[in-house]
Protein backbone atom coordinates (compact mmCIF):
# COMPACT_ATOMS: atom_id res chain seq x y z
CA UNK A 1 0.00 0.00 0.00
CA UNK A 2 0.97 3.58 -1.12
CA UNK A 3 1.35 5.81 1.66
CA UNK A 4 0.40 9.52 0.08
CA UNK A 5 1.16 12.73 1.71
CA UNK A 6 -0.04 16.23 1.02
CA UNK A 7 2.19 18.80 2.88
CA UNK A 8 1.78 22.32 2.98
CA UNK A 9 5.28 23.68 3.38
CA UNK A 10 8.62 22.67 2.49
CA UNK A 11 9.85 22.07 5.73
CA UNK A 12 6.28 19.69 6.11
CA UNK A 13 7.42 18.16 3.37
CA UNK A 14 11.18 17.19 4.66
CA UNK A 15 9.76 15.45 7.58
CA UNK A 16 7.85 13.32 5.34
CA UNK A 17 11.30 11.73 2.90
CA UNK A 18 12.36 8.44 3.44
CA UNK A 19 14.24 6.07 1.34
CA UNK A 20 11.26 5.03 -0.69
CA UNK A 21 10.02 8.25 -1.69
CA UNK A 22 8.00 9.04 -5.11
CA UNK A 23 7.63 12.86 -5.57
CA UNK A 24 4.23 14.17 -7.57
CA UNK A 25 4.22 16.99 -9.02
CA UNK A 26 2.34 17.83 -12.53
CA UNK A 27 1.91 14.02 -12.07
CA UNK A 28 2.68 13.86 -16.54
CA UNK A 29 5.17 11.08 -16.24
CA UNK A 30 4.19 9.53 -12.63
CA UNK A 31 0.47 8.86 -13.62
CA UNK A 32 1.41 7.76 -17.05
CA UNK A 33 4.07 5.33 -15.23
CA UNK A 34 1.20 4.02 -12.68
CA UNK A 35 -0.98 3.35 -15.51
CA UNK A 36 1.93 1.22 -16.94
CA UNK A 37 1.79 -0.70 -14.27
CA UNK A 38 4.63 1.05 -12.32
CA UNK A 39 4.15 -0.46 -8.81
CA UNK A 40 4.25 2.41 -6.00
CA UNK A 41 3.22 -0.29 -3.04
CA UNK A 42 4.94 0.37 -0.45
CA UNK A 43 6.31 3.76 -1.50
CA UNK A 44 5.99 7.36 0.22
CA UNK A 45 4.38 9.57 -2.56
CA UNK A 46 5.13 13.35 -1.73
CA UNK A 47 2.54 15.83 -3.57
CA UNK A 48 4.65 18.91 -4.09
CA UNK A 49 1.25 20.58 -5.75
CA UNK A 50 0.13 22.00 -2.63
CA UNK A 51 3.42 24.03 -1.08
CA UNK A 52 2.69 27.29 -2.57
CA UNK A 53 6.55 28.25 -1.93
CA UNK A 54 7.63 25.74 -4.41
CA UNK A 55 6.33 27.75 -7.47
CA UNK A 56 7.00 31.04 -9.08
CA UNK A 57 9.77 32.61 -10.69
CA UNK A 58 12.42 35.37 -8.39
CA UNK A 59 14.46 37.81 -10.03
CA UNK A 60 17.80 38.43 -8.32
CA UNK A 61 21.33 39.75 -9.00
CA UNK A 62 21.13 39.31 -12.92
CA UNK A 63 19.43 35.33 -12.14
CA UNK A 64 16.37 33.80 -12.53
CA UNK A 65 15.18 31.16 -9.71
CA UNK A 66 12.41 29.12 -11.10
CA UNK A 67 10.97 27.00 -8.06
CA UNK A 68 10.79 23.33 -8.86
CA UNK A 69 6.99 23.11 -9.39
CA UNK A 70 6.36 26.44 -11.74
CA UNK A 71 4.57 24.92 -14.74
CA UNK A 72 5.38 25.01 -18.22
CA UNK A 73 2.10 27.17 -18.60
CA UNK A 74 3.11 29.66 -15.65
CA UNK A 75 6.88 30.19 -17.38
CA UNK A 76 5.13 30.99 -21.11
CA UNK A 77 3.34 33.18 -19.22
CA UNK A 78 6.08 34.70 -17.08
CA UNK A 79 7.24 38.51 -17.89
CA UNK A 80 10.80 38.01 -16.33
CA UNK A 81 11.86 34.90 -18.31
CA UNK A 82 10.02 36.16 -21.42
CA UNK A 83 12.92 39.13 -21.13
CA UNK A 84 15.99 37.32 -19.15
CA UNK A 85 15.78 33.68 -20.70
CA UNK A 86 13.32 33.70 -24.10
CA UNK A 87 14.74 30.87 -25.35
CA UNK A 88 13.32 28.97 -21.95
CA UNK A 89 9.80 30.51 -23.00
CA UNK A 90 10.26 29.65 -26.55
CA UNK A 91 10.58 25.82 -25.36
CA UNK A 92 8.09 25.58 -22.72
CA UNK A 93 5.62 26.53 -25.29
CA UNK A 94 7.03 23.65 -27.49
CA UNK A 95 6.04 21.31 -24.24
CA UNK A 96 3.16 18.92 -25.23
CA UNK A 97 -0.52 20.34 -25.25
CA UNK A 98 -1.67 22.90 -23.13
CA UNK A 99 -3.02 20.37 -20.91
CA UNK A 100 0.15 19.14 -20.48
CA UNK A 101 1.86 22.46 -19.64
CA UNK A 102 -0.81 23.30 -17.67
CA UNK A 103 0.27 20.46 -15.12
CA UNK A 104 3.82 19.58 -15.94
CA UNK A 105 6.47 21.29 -14.17
CA UNK A 106 10.19 22.60 -15.03
CA UNK A 107 11.53 20.91 -11.56
CA UNK A 108 9.85 17.80 -13.03
CA UNK A 109 10.83 18.31 -16.49
CA UNK A 110 14.54 18.03 -15.03
CA UNK A 111 14.25 15.61 -11.87
CA UNK A 112 12.98 12.96 -14.48
CA UNK A 113 15.90 13.48 -16.60
CA UNK A 114 14.30 12.43 -19.71
CA UNK A 115 17.04 13.10 -22.58
CA UNK A 116 14.12 15.12 -24.79
CA UNK A 117 12.98 17.37 -22.32
CA UNK A 118 12.63 20.65 -24.18
CA UNK A 119 13.28 23.16 -21.55
CA UNK A 120 16.59 21.24 -20.82
CA UNK A 121 18.51 23.19 -23.79
CA UNK A 122 17.18 26.32 -22.61
CA UNK A 123 18.30 25.77 -19.02
CA UNK A 124 22.21 24.51 -19.90
CA UNK A 125 22.20 27.63 -22.40
CA UNK A 126 21.93 29.95 -19.35
CA UNK A 127 24.11 27.98 -16.92
CA UNK A 128 21.50 26.18 -15.46
CA UNK A 129 21.93 25.41 -11.93
CA UNK A 130 19.44 22.94 -10.00
CA UNK A 131 18.93 23.96 -5.85
CA UNK A 132 18.92 20.75 -3.80
CA UNK A 133 17.23 20.60 -0.31
CA UNK A 134 17.79 17.37 2.01
CA UNK A 135 16.11 16.36 5.11
CA UNK A 136 18.07 17.90 7.16
CA UNK A 137 17.93 21.50 5.27
CA UNK A 138 21.17 21.50 4.23
CA UNK A 139 21.24 23.06 0.63
CA UNK A 140 23.31 22.04 -2.05
CA UNK A 141 23.65 23.69 -6.22
CA UNK A 142 24.89 21.43 -8.17
CA UNK A 143 25.40 22.45 -12.37
CA UNK A 144 22.51 20.70 -14.87
CA UNK A 145 25.39 19.12 -16.63
CA UNK A 146 26.57 17.17 -13.73
CA UNK A 147 23.40 16.68 -12.05
CA UNK A 148 21.94 14.74 -15.27
CA UNK A 149 23.75 11.39 -15.25
CA UNK A 150 21.74 9.63 -18.06
CA UNK A 151 18.78 8.88 -18.86
CA UNK A 152 16.48 9.27 -16.27
CA UNK A 153 19.14 9.14 -13.67
CA UNK A 154 20.75 12.56 -11.97
CA UNK A 155 22.34 12.71 -8.86
CA UNK A 156 19.63 12.89 -6.35
CA UNK A 157 19.93 11.06 -3.55
CA UNK A 158 17.07 9.20 -1.43
CA UNK A 159 17.19 12.31 1.40
CA UNK A 160 16.70 15.03 -1.57
CA UNK A 161 14.58 16.88 -3.06
CA UNK A 162 14.85 19.48 -6.35
CA UNK A 163 14.01 23.18 -4.40
CA UNK A 164 14.59 25.02 -7.51
CA UNK A 165 16.73 25.92 -10.98
CA UNK A 166 18.91 28.98 -11.24
CA UNK A 167 19.78 30.34 -14.63
CA UNK A 168 21.58 33.33 -15.84
CA UNK A 169 19.82 36.23 -17.54
CA UNK A 170 20.68 36.95 -20.96
CA UNK A 171 19.08 39.46 -21.19
CA UNK A 172 21.17 41.20 -23.78
CA UNK A 173 21.18 37.95 -25.83
CA UNK A 174 19.32 36.76 -28.93
CA UNK A 175 18.28 33.97 -28.73
CA UNK A 176 16.04 31.01 -30.41
CA UNK A 177 14.63 27.59 -29.35
CA UNK A 178 14.12 24.90 -32.11
CA UNK A 179 12.37 21.50 -31.74
CA UNK A 180 11.83 18.91 -34.07
CA UNK A 181 8.75 15.92 -33.26
CA UNK A 182 7.10 13.61 -35.56
CA UNK A 183 3.76 15.99 -35.30
CA UNK A 184 3.62 19.46 -33.85
CA UNK A 185 1.53 18.99 -30.76
CA UNK A 186 2.17 16.42 -28.36
CA UNK A 187 5.14 14.96 -29.55
CA UNK A 188 7.93 14.02 -28.32
CA UNK A 189 11.58 15.91 -29.56
CA UNK A 190 13.61 14.33 -31.84
CA UNK A 191 16.00 16.79 -31.55
CA UNK A 192 16.30 20.32 -29.80
CA UNK A 193 18.35 23.18 -29.86
CA UNK A 194 18.48 25.98 -28.06
CA UNK A 195 21.04 29.06 -28.58
CA UNK A 196 21.78 32.55 -27.70
CA UNK A 197 23.88 35.24 -29.75
CA UNK A 198 25.69 38.32 -28.48
CA UNK A 199 27.53 40.25 -30.97
CA UNK A 200 29.48 42.86 -30.87
CA UNK A 201 28.96 46.46 -33.03
CA UNK A 202 31.55 45.12 -35.52
CA UNK A 203 29.23 41.90 -36.37
CA UNK A 204 31.53 39.77 -34.52
CA UNK A 205 30.50 37.57 -32.32
CA UNK A 206 30.92 38.37 -28.53
CA UNK A 207 29.39 35.01 -26.87
CA UNK A 208 27.92 32.06 -28.11
CA UNK A 209 25.78 29.39 -26.59
CA UNK A 210 24.50 26.09 -28.42
CA UNK A 211 22.81 23.67 -26.93
CA UNK A 212 21.62 20.39 -28.46
CA UNK A 213 19.51 17.66 -26.97
CA UNK A 214 16.87 14.61 -27.58
CA UNK A 215 19.34 13.46 -30.25
CA UNK A 216 21.63 12.59 -27.15
CA UNK A 217 21.57 10.55 -24.47
CA UNK A 218 21.76 13.73 -21.97
CA UNK A 219 21.39 17.17 -23.55
CA UNK A 220 24.89 18.90 -24.03
CA UNK A 221 26.42 22.04 -24.38
CA UNK A 222 28.64 23.26 -26.84
CA UNK A 223 31.43 24.69 -24.98
CA UNK A 224 34.58 23.56 -27.52
CA UNK A 225 32.77 25.03 -30.81
CA UNK A 226 31.07 28.00 -28.96
CA UNK A 227 34.82 28.69 -28.12
CA UNK A 228 36.38 29.10 -31.62
CA UNK A 229 33.75 31.17 -32.55
CA UNK A 230 34.12 34.30 -30.35
CA UNK A 231 35.38 37.28 -32.50
CA UNK A 232 34.21 36.01 -35.97
CA UNK A 233 31.81 37.23 -38.32
CA UNK A 234 28.60 34.95 -38.92
CA UNK A 235 29.60 34.23 -42.48
CA UNK A 236 27.69 31.35 -44.68
CA UNK A 237 31.76 29.36 -44.47
CA UNK A 238 31.34 29.55 -40.53
CA UNK A 239 27.58 28.24 -40.25
CA UNK A 240 28.68 25.30 -42.67
CA UNK A 241 31.73 24.69 -40.56
CA UNK A 242 29.51 24.95 -37.39
CA UNK A 243 27.22 22.63 -38.39
CA UNK A 244 29.40 20.17 -39.34
CA UNK A 245 31.01 19.65 -35.87
CA UNK A 246 27.72 20.03 -34.10
CA UNK A 247 26.59 17.09 -36.21
CA UNK A 248 30.05 15.45 -36.40
CA UNK A 249 29.55 15.43 -32.27
CA UNK A 250 26.42 14.40 -32.34
CA UNK A 251 26.68 11.23 -34.09
CA UNK A 252 29.98 10.75 -32.44
CA UNK A 253 28.17 10.44 -28.82
CA UNK A 254 24.57 8.35 -30.39
CA UNK A 255 26.31 6.38 -32.45
CA UNK A 256 25.59 5.09 -35.96
CA UNK A 257 21.76 5.07 -35.90
CA UNK A 258 19.00 4.58 -39.04
CA UNK A 259 18.42 8.62 -38.93
CA UNK A 260 21.96 9.48 -38.51
CA UNK A 261 21.92 10.66 -42.41
CA UNK A 262 18.98 13.00 -41.96
CA UNK A 263 19.88 14.51 -38.60
CA UNK A 264 23.32 16.00 -40.68
CA UNK A 265 21.67 18.16 -43.45
CA UNK A 266 18.34 18.72 -40.59
CA UNK A 267 21.44 20.23 -37.82
CA UNK A 268 22.54 22.50 -40.52
CA UNK A 269 19.28 23.96 -41.68
CA UNK A 270 18.37 24.70 -38.35
CA UNK A 271 20.93 26.42 -37.59
CA UNK A 272 20.74 28.60 -40.53
CA UNK A 273 16.74 29.00 -39.32
CA UNK A 274 17.60 30.14 -35.95
CA UNK A 275 20.32 32.56 -37.04
CA UNK A 276 17.73 34.39 -39.03
CA UNK A 277 15.25 34.39 -36.17
CA UNK A 278 17.38 36.01 -33.92
CA UNK A 279 18.34 38.17 -37.09
CA UNK A 280 21.90 37.84 -36.44
CA UNK B 1 -6.29 3.03 3.00
CA UNK B 2 -9.00 5.84 1.49
CA UNK B 3 -7.98 9.19 1.98
CA UNK B 4 -10.45 11.99 2.43
CA UNK B 5 -10.91 14.81 -0.23
CA UNK B 6 -12.78 18.30 -0.42
CA UNK B 7 -13.45 19.82 -3.53
CA UNK B 8 -15.72 21.78 -5.45
CA UNK B 9 -16.84 20.40 -8.59
CA UNK B 10 -19.36 22.16 -10.53
CA UNK B 11 -20.01 24.64 -7.92
CA UNK B 12 -20.69 22.15 -5.62
CA UNK B 13 -18.96 21.56 -2.31
CA UNK B 14 -17.58 17.41 -2.83
CA UNK B 15 -16.52 15.47 0.47
CA UNK B 16 -15.62 11.86 -0.66
CA UNK B 17 -13.44 9.22 0.36
CA UNK B 18 -10.97 8.19 -2.42
CA UNK B 19 -8.34 5.60 -2.74
CA UNK B 20 -5.08 6.96 -2.51
CA UNK B 21 -4.00 6.08 -6.18
CA UNK B 22 -7.43 6.76 -7.62
CA UNK B 23 -7.08 9.37 -10.64
CA UNK B 24 -9.45 12.06 -11.01
CA UNK B 25 -11.09 10.88 -14.27
CA UNK B 26 -12.49 7.63 -12.05
CA UNK B 27 -13.73 9.75 -9.31
CA UNK B 28 -15.57 11.85 -11.80
CA UNK B 29 -16.90 9.12 -13.48
CA UNK B 30 -17.41 6.57 -11.26
CA UNK B 31 -17.90 8.36 -7.75
CA UNK B 32 -19.90 11.49 -8.76
CA UNK B 33 -21.55 9.73 -12.02
CA UNK B 34 -20.45 12.61 -14.29
CA UNK B 35 -19.72 10.31 -17.14
CA UNK B 36 -19.84 13.41 -19.54
CA UNK B 37 -15.48 13.25 -18.64
CA UNK B 38 -14.42 10.33 -21.23
CA UNK B 39 -11.30 8.01 -21.22
CA UNK B 40 -9.48 8.06 -24.10
CA UNK B 41 -5.63 6.90 -24.30
CA UNK B 42 -5.49 7.20 -20.39
CA UNK B 43 -2.05 8.65 -20.92
CA UNK B 44 -2.53 12.09 -21.34
CA UNK B 45 -2.13 12.30 -25.23
CA UNK B 46 -6.37 12.47 -26.54
CA UNK B 47 -7.92 15.10 -24.44
CA UNK B 48 -11.34 13.34 -24.35
CA UNK B 49 -10.82 13.33 -20.27
CA UNK B 50 -10.05 17.29 -20.33
CA UNK B 51 -11.46 19.24 -17.63
CA UNK B 52 -10.41 22.58 -16.13
CA UNK B 53 -9.16 22.62 -13.15
CA UNK B 54 -8.76 25.91 -11.27
CA UNK B 55 -9.28 27.80 -14.64
CA UNK B 56 -6.78 25.63 -16.36
CA UNK B 57 -7.39 22.64 -18.85
CA UNK B 58 -6.02 19.41 -17.85
CA UNK B 59 -6.02 15.84 -18.51
CA UNK B 60 -8.01 14.19 -15.82
CA UNK B 61 -6.79 10.58 -16.49
CA UNK B 62 -3.23 11.76 -15.57
CA UNK B 63 -4.34 13.55 -12.50
CA UNK B 64 -4.29 11.93 -9.20
CA UNK B 65 -7.74 12.53 -7.22
CA UNK B 66 -5.93 12.95 -3.92
CA UNK B 67 -4.02 15.98 -4.86
CA UNK B 68 -7.11 18.11 -6.07
CA UNK B 69 -7.87 18.77 -1.74
CA UNK B 70 -9.11 22.52 -2.18
CA UNK B 71 -9.41 23.29 -6.16
CA UNK B 72 -12.50 23.86 -8.12
CA UNK B 73 -13.19 21.27 -10.82
CA UNK B 74 -15.67 22.04 -13.97
CA UNK B 75 -16.31 19.50 -16.06
CA UNK B 76 -18.44 19.55 -19.39
CA UNK B 77 -21.87 18.60 -17.26
CA UNK B 78 -21.02 22.73 -15.69
CA UNK B 79 -22.04 24.28 -19.28
CA UNK B 80 -25.65 24.13 -20.13
CA UNK B 81 -27.89 25.71 -17.65
CA UNK B 82 -31.70 25.68 -17.15
CA UNK B 83 -32.04 23.02 -20.04
CA UNK B 84 -29.82 25.99 -22.50
CA UNK B 85 -26.25 24.98 -24.06
CA UNK B 86 -23.58 27.05 -23.47
CA UNK B 87 -22.53 28.96 -27.14
CA UNK B 88 -19.81 26.60 -27.56
CA UNK B 89 -22.07 23.35 -27.40
CA UNK B 90 -24.24 25.24 -29.76
CA UNK B 91 -21.58 26.07 -31.90
CA UNK B 92 -20.30 22.19 -32.08
CA UNK B 93 -23.62 21.18 -33.33
CA UNK B 94 -24.50 24.12 -35.50
CA UNK B 95 -20.84 23.56 -37.20
CA UNK B 96 -21.26 19.51 -37.21
CA UNK B 97 -18.15 19.37 -35.16
CA UNK B 98 -18.66 16.31 -33.66
CA UNK B 99 -19.86 12.90 -35.26
CA UNK B 100 -19.33 10.53 -32.74
CA UNK B 101 -19.26 12.94 -29.98
CA UNK B 102 -16.23 10.91 -27.73
CA UNK B 103 -13.72 13.79 -27.73
CA UNK B 104 -16.05 16.78 -28.09
CA UNK B 105 -16.63 17.24 -24.16
CA UNK B 106 -12.61 17.91 -24.11
CA UNK B 107 -12.57 20.26 -27.24
CA UNK B 108 -15.65 22.21 -26.00
CA UNK B 109 -13.61 22.86 -22.77
CA UNK B 110 -10.38 23.59 -24.71
CA UNK B 111 -12.46 25.90 -27.27
CA UNK B 112 -13.78 27.81 -23.88
CA UNK B 113 -10.40 27.89 -21.99
CA UNK B 114 -8.98 29.17 -24.91
CA UNK B 115 -11.40 32.02 -25.16
CA UNK B 116 -11.27 32.88 -21.35
CA UNK B 117 -7.64 33.47 -21.73
CA UNK B 118 -7.32 34.77 -25.04
CA UNK B 119 -11.01 36.24 -26.26
CA UNK B 120 -9.68 37.47 -29.78
CA UNK B 121 -7.43 34.18 -31.28
CA UNK B 122 -6.42 33.51 -34.45
CA UNK B 123 -7.28 30.54 -36.45
CA UNK B 124 -3.59 29.08 -35.65
CA UNK B 125 -3.84 30.24 -32.08
CA UNK B 126 -7.32 28.60 -31.91
CA UNK B 127 -5.31 25.47 -33.64
CA UNK B 128 -2.84 25.82 -30.57
CA UNK B 129 -5.28 26.16 -28.28
CA UNK B 130 -7.25 22.78 -28.94
CA UNK B 131 -3.71 20.91 -30.08
CA UNK B 132 -4.34 18.69 -27.07
CA UNK B 133 -7.67 17.36 -27.92
CA UNK B 134 -7.56 14.46 -31.08
CA UNK B 135 -10.55 13.80 -32.83
CA UNK B 136 -10.68 10.83 -35.20
CA UNK B 137 -14.17 11.32 -36.74
CA UNK B 138 -14.72 14.49 -38.37
CA UNK B 139 -11.22 15.79 -38.94
CA UNK B 140 -10.58 19.58 -37.51
CA UNK B 141 -11.83 22.16 -39.81
CA UNK B 142 -15.88 21.93 -37.98
CA UNK B 143 -14.09 22.27 -34.76
CA UNK B 144 -11.83 25.43 -35.57
CA UNK B 145 -14.75 26.94 -37.52
CA UNK B 146 -17.27 26.22 -34.23
CA UNK B 147 -14.61 27.89 -32.13
CA UNK B 148 -14.02 31.09 -34.88
CA UNK B 149 -17.91 31.17 -34.07
CA UNK B 150 -18.17 31.86 -30.68
CA UNK B 151 -14.81 33.78 -30.98
CA UNK B 152 -17.42 35.96 -33.51
CA UNK B 153 -19.73 36.29 -30.97
CA UNK B 154 -22.14 34.72 -32.86
CA UNK B 155 -24.30 33.21 -30.43
CA UNK B 156 -24.30 36.75 -27.87
CA UNK B 157 -27.65 37.17 -28.72
CA UNK B 158 -29.71 33.83 -29.52
CA UNK B 159 -31.18 31.77 -26.84
CA UNK B 160 -27.94 29.81 -26.23
CA UNK B 161 -26.81 30.71 -22.64
CA UNK B 162 -24.01 32.53 -21.79
CA UNK B 163 -21.67 31.73 -19.04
Amino acid sequence: MLNYFRPKTIKECLEFITDERVYIAGGTDLMVELKKGHDLSNKTVIDLTHIPELSGVKKVYGELEIMACTTHDDIVLNKDVNKCLKALSLACRTVGSPQIRNKGTVGGSVGTASPASDPMPALMLADGRVVIINKKGEMREEKLEDFIIKPGVTTLKNDEMILSLKVKSLEDYKQSFFKIGRRKALAIARLNFAMAILMNNDETIKDIRIVVGAALPVTKRFYDIEKKLIGKKITKEVIEQVSKQISEQVLAIAGPRKSSEYKIPVIRNVINRMLKEMEV
Amino acid sequence: MKLQLNMTVNDEAVNIEVEQDARLLDVLRDDLGLTGTKEGCGVGECGACTVIIDGKTANSCIVLAASMDGCDIKTIEYLSKDGKLNPMQQSFIDNSALQCGFCTPGFVLSGISLLDRNPNPTTEEIKEGISGNICRCTGYEQIIKAVEDVRDKKYVKDGACNE
